[in-house]
């Protein structure tokens, strides 16, 4: 493998002393997409925010390392950040409609981008501006530099956003649920537009998101995330196929059985994630868990290596669900509730 | 918050109850003033005219707490003495004001439409013209008797009132238990007065105090310029003038009064303050 | 252009109105300021009191009597003082000076000191640079002008001379000294008028402060000086520019008193005497002029405002 552009070691987030995103670790090979997935308030934003270094009192980094090529970017100076940031990472940010300045123009917007660090005079800035808001697909870039962000549709406003993010030739963009906020017909739009763009550059890419239809087509791998932690990651092919983790399983079983968006199939899982400051000892989903034992609560349980995929999980599902119960988990096989067994993949 | 699911007419059930614990120093320090004010002859050994004109301009010392005037007239004795004009002036318009005030905002804010738009218009003509300009003008036409002083700095002073009173009102009669109630058939004026005035109390209460904090100052800056309380009658606005003409020869003389009005202006604005914050506080259910 | 047409009706109506209001209040009483001013003097008669009221205008109906004021002013003349029987509009002429200088200055030293004075405290809030700035401005607003003048005055010219105590230097004659007289008196106002400014500025930084808008800024790299003045300042600025048209009528409100305090001949002063007199030519026409300042500056900066914000200008010309 070759060296990570991005290696987030053990990152810890808190509000105020609540810790909300409890060490996370991922690492991001030059032009790999890394999918973040899991519901609101698993922390998925959090990190991302927290990796650009753009979280907001009382939220803070309480721990671990962000490697951007051999800079922490945990223990950088605000202006050595400043020159990091834009340049070498960028951010799309979920509600494109807030996100851009309502006072300027959507070229100065974007020649601001390019100015803050790449020192080019006013008019070759201005056409760099012109060709990148072309080729985020805004019709009439030239003309388009000089009109505001409410005169553009959502999707439009989102095409300028990843203009902006690729305004200096990142080499990680993170995506923080970039289709969120868009209409169903303009989502897929502007994932493949990331997509293409992305690949004709190479910029690696995190897509933080909540929908798994939308990671599937995208990602390579995939990370899914509950209550600040990792409980699953593994290539996305393997993840649809054998999720190992109950959590992941569920959500996957949600989405390819009944081929709905996740956001309304999350009830399918009963129970609420545990509020920040409420989570359980042990494993942090076993009162959700269909699958959960005493053991489970006994002690933090370690994501562990499990035929290519990293689990967080005493009793994973069994990796070839055709054959049975998985070996370490068969004393316990008659305990699953039926509820449990139907959610089971169909392979 | 509401722990009950079903709409009830609430009696007093959602009436108010603020706790306040011990009252904040800026409240004491107003009690303070306005109790030695009020008990002047018991402070003070000196009547306020008692003339000594062997020494006029005493420095201040045991006897003469703030020194004295060009007359030799205790400075503190007049200022409690002054104190009671400029309190009684006050407080007589902070009540007109917010009588006419809330009448004038609640109606705006219960006959929506026609007779809302004349009163809050009329609202907004009287705030266009500064308020002290607009006391002249007044002063000039009705004179500057202590009641038409009080009368004056009193309905300047509700159009911010009503204003006030008018958004607070609209707030609470969009709460479901008053559309509930009128659907229950209760009536308009009794919700008003029984329901709706309880809720809005703190927020005009609030506003009484910054006006307090107004009056205070058009009656010092009227009686300043000699259009307020006439001397031999005095008012901390009438010996801020006084000493004002003894500049060079005293500035205790006026920096005194200067200091008094100061103070009392900054507590009522700080007490303004905690009162319009302690509506959200915890409400204790009775 | 919708918005322009209608503010601009609702300030003329506005002006309209407040004219009437002080007319009438100044004719409410029967009072007769002709006997008034003549008094009991000697040789005083019937007659002689007749003329003067009808030189004045005073013996026509009060309907018409407003309809002359106004037509009158239409062109410049606003009638003669009950008093001095000099031309009101001269009067004011000679008087607006001192006045309009002393509001310029004091609105635009309130604004020079409350702008830096709320990125401060926004940066950080409720921290301690935060507490302190609030804490001075509501100190501040407990500051009427006058008595903030005499403070000024006992503390700059009577204890060390560095400023004038009384006086007003027209800029023509000694832009110097003319500076020199105007500092004190700028004081006064901005004391009490910054922290208006100061508190609403701030509330809009420090919301402008979490937005997105300003989240994007710091993720492209800007530095946080470069956030804060092109994208925090002026998304709080904008609404925060009605606070210039209230502050102006503060100013000009408190004029009339730091004039009285400071001994300028401004407008102040005169509708100060002219109410001792009872002298409503002069009154009635500078209280309005006052007035209609305050409501021009406050129509400005409301069209100003729409003017700056694309959302609501439109499309670019």
């Amino acid at each position: 493998m070759t060296a990570p552009v991005l290696d987030v070691r053990d990152l810890q987030v808190a509000i105020g002393t609540t810790p909300v995103v409890r060490g996370i670790s991922f690492q991001l090979a030059p032009g790999e997409r890394l999918g973040l997935v899991g519901e609101s308030g698993s922390g998925k934003s959090l990190t991302a925010l927290s990796i650009m270094g753009l979280n907001r009192d009382p939220i803070r980094v309480s721990g671990g390392q962000v490697m951007l090529g051999g800079t922490d970017l945990l223990g950088l100076s605000r202006a050595e950040l400043d020159r990091v940031r834009g340049a070498r990472i960028s951010m799309i940010y979920q509600d494109p409609a807030s996100s851009l300045n309502p006072l300027m123009t959507v070229g100065a917007q974007i020649v601001e981008a390019i100015n803050l660090h790449d020192k080019v005079e006013r008019g070759q800035a201005r056409a760099r501006a012109a060709d990148l808001l072309g080729d985020v697909g805004v019709p009439n870039p030239r003309q388009r530099l000089d009109a505001y962000p409410h005169e553009f549709s959502g999707g439009m406003r989102q095409r300028v956003m990843i203009a902006i993010a690729l305004a200096c030739q990142p080499e990680v963009l993170l995506c923080d649920e970039p289709t969120t906020a868009l209409d169903v017909t303009t989502q897929s739009l502007v994932i493949n537009l990331i997509d293409r763009l992305c690949s004709e550059r190479g910029v690696a890419t995190v897509l933080i998101t909540h929908d798994l239809g939308v990671a599937a087509g995208f990602c390579d791998n995939i990370a899914v995330m509950y209550a600040g932690q990792l409980v699953e990651q593994s290539s996305t092919g393997t993840l649809f196929a054998n999720a190992r983790h109950p959590y992941s399983h569920a959500l996957m079983s949600a989405t390819v059985d009944l081929g709905v968006d996740v956001t309304t199939a999350l009830p399918a899982i009963a129970g609420q994630p545990p509020l920040p400051g409420t989570i359980p000892r042990g494993c942090s989903f076993r009162p959700r868990c269909p699958r959960a034992v005493e053991a489970c609560a006994d002690e933090p349980i370690d994501l562990l290596s499990l035929d290519g995929s990293l689990v967080r999980c005493i009793r994973p599902i069994s990796s070839d669900p055709g054959s049975g119960t998985h070996p370490g988990t068969a004393r316990d096989a008659a305990v699953d509730t039926p509820a449990a067994q139907e959610r089971m993949p169909n392979a | 918050m509401a722990e009950s699911g079903t709409i009830s007419v609430p009696t007093a059930a959602r009436r108010r109850r603020v706790t306040l614990r011990i009252p904040p120093i800026s409240v004491l320090l107003l009690l303070i003033i306005v109790l030695m004010c009020v008990f002047a002859p018991l402070v003070t050994p000196f009547g306020p005219n008692d003339v000594d004109p062997a020494h006029p301009f005493a420095a201040a010392s045991g006897q003469h707490w703030l020194g004295t005037d060009e007359l030799g007239r205790d400075l503190l004795t007049r200022l409690l003495y002054g104190g009671r004009l400029s309190l009684t002036v006050c407080a007589g318009s902070v009540v007109i004001a917010f009588l006419i005030g809330t009448i004038w905002g609640v109606s705006a804010a219960e006959r929506r439409g026609f007779v809302e738009e004349i009163l809050m218009r009329t609202a907004d003509v009287t705030m266009a013209i500064p308020q002290i300009l607009f006391a002249l003008v007044c002063v000039a036409a009705f004179g500057a008797s202590l009641l038409s002083l009080t009368v004056i700095t009193g309905l300047l002073l509700a159009p911010t009132s009503a204003r006030m009173a008018r958004s607070v009102t609209i707030q609470e009669t969009s709460l479901d238990y008053y559309s509930a109630g009128i659907a229950y058939g209760a009536g308009k004026i009794r919700l008003l007065t029984r329901e709706v005035f309880p809720n809005i109390l703190p927020a005009l209460a609030s506003q009484a105090v910054i006006n307090a904090a107004s009056a205070m100052i058009l009656e010092a800056s009227l009686s300043f310029v000699g259009l307020g309380v006439q001397p031999p009658q005095m008012s901390w606005g009438v010996l801020l003038q006084q000493g004002y003409g003894f500049l060079y020869n005293d500035p205790t003389y006026a920096v005194a009064p200067a200091v008094l009005i100061l103070v009392t202006v900054f507590c009522l604005n700080l007490a303004a303050n905690r009162l319009g914050s302690t509506r959200h506080r915890k409400v204790v259910r009775p | 252009m919708q918005f322009v047409i209608k503010r601009v009706v609702i300030s003329a109506i506005l002006l309209v109105a407040t004219s009437v209001l002080i007319f009438a209040i100044l004719r409410a009483l029967p009072g007769d300021p002709v006997a008034a001013r003549l008094g009991t003097a000697q040789g005083v008669n019937q007659a002689m009191i007749d003329r003067l009221r009808s030189s004045a205008g005073l013996d026509r109906p009060l309907v018409s009597q407003y309809f002359s004021w106004v037509a009158g002013m239409t062109h410049g003349n606003l009638g003669r003082s009950y008093f001095t029987d000099r031309q009101v509009s001269s009067m004011i002429l000679s008087a607006l000076g001192p006045t309009l200088e002393l509001t310029v200055l004091g609105v635009a030293l309130s604004v020079l000191v409350a702008v830096p004075a709320a990125m401060a405290a926004a940066r950080r809030p409720r921290g301690w640079l935060d507490r302190s700035i609030t804490a001075i401005a509501s100190a501040g607003m407990a500051f009427p002008p006058f008595v903030a003048g005499i403070l000024l005055i006992i503390v700059f010219s009577i204890t060390v001379h560095w400023f004038p105590a009384r006086g007003f230097i027209p800029l023509t004659q000694d832009p110097v000294q003319n500076l020199r007289s105007m500092i004190l008196p700028s004081i006064s106002l901005a004391a009490g008028a910054a922290p208006l400014i100061l508190r609403y500025l701030r509330s809009e930084l420090v919301t402008a402060l979490n937005s997105d808008y300003v989240r994007t800024a710091a993720g492209k790299g800007a530095p946080e000086r470069r956030v804060m003045l092109r994208h925090a300042l002026p998304n709080a600025a904008l609404p925060s520019l009605t606070m210039i048209g209230l502050i102006t009528g503060y100013t000009l409100g408190g004029s009339v008193v730091v004039e009285y305090v400071f001994g300028f001949s401004g407008l102040g002063a005169l509708s100060v005497q002219a109410a001792f007199r009872r002298d409503y030519a002069v009154l009635q026409s500078v209280v309005l002029l006052i007035s209609a300042l305050f409501i021009l500056v406050s129509l400005t900066v409301d069209l100003l405002g729409w003017w700056l914000d694309p959302r609501t200008r439109g499309h670019r010309g």
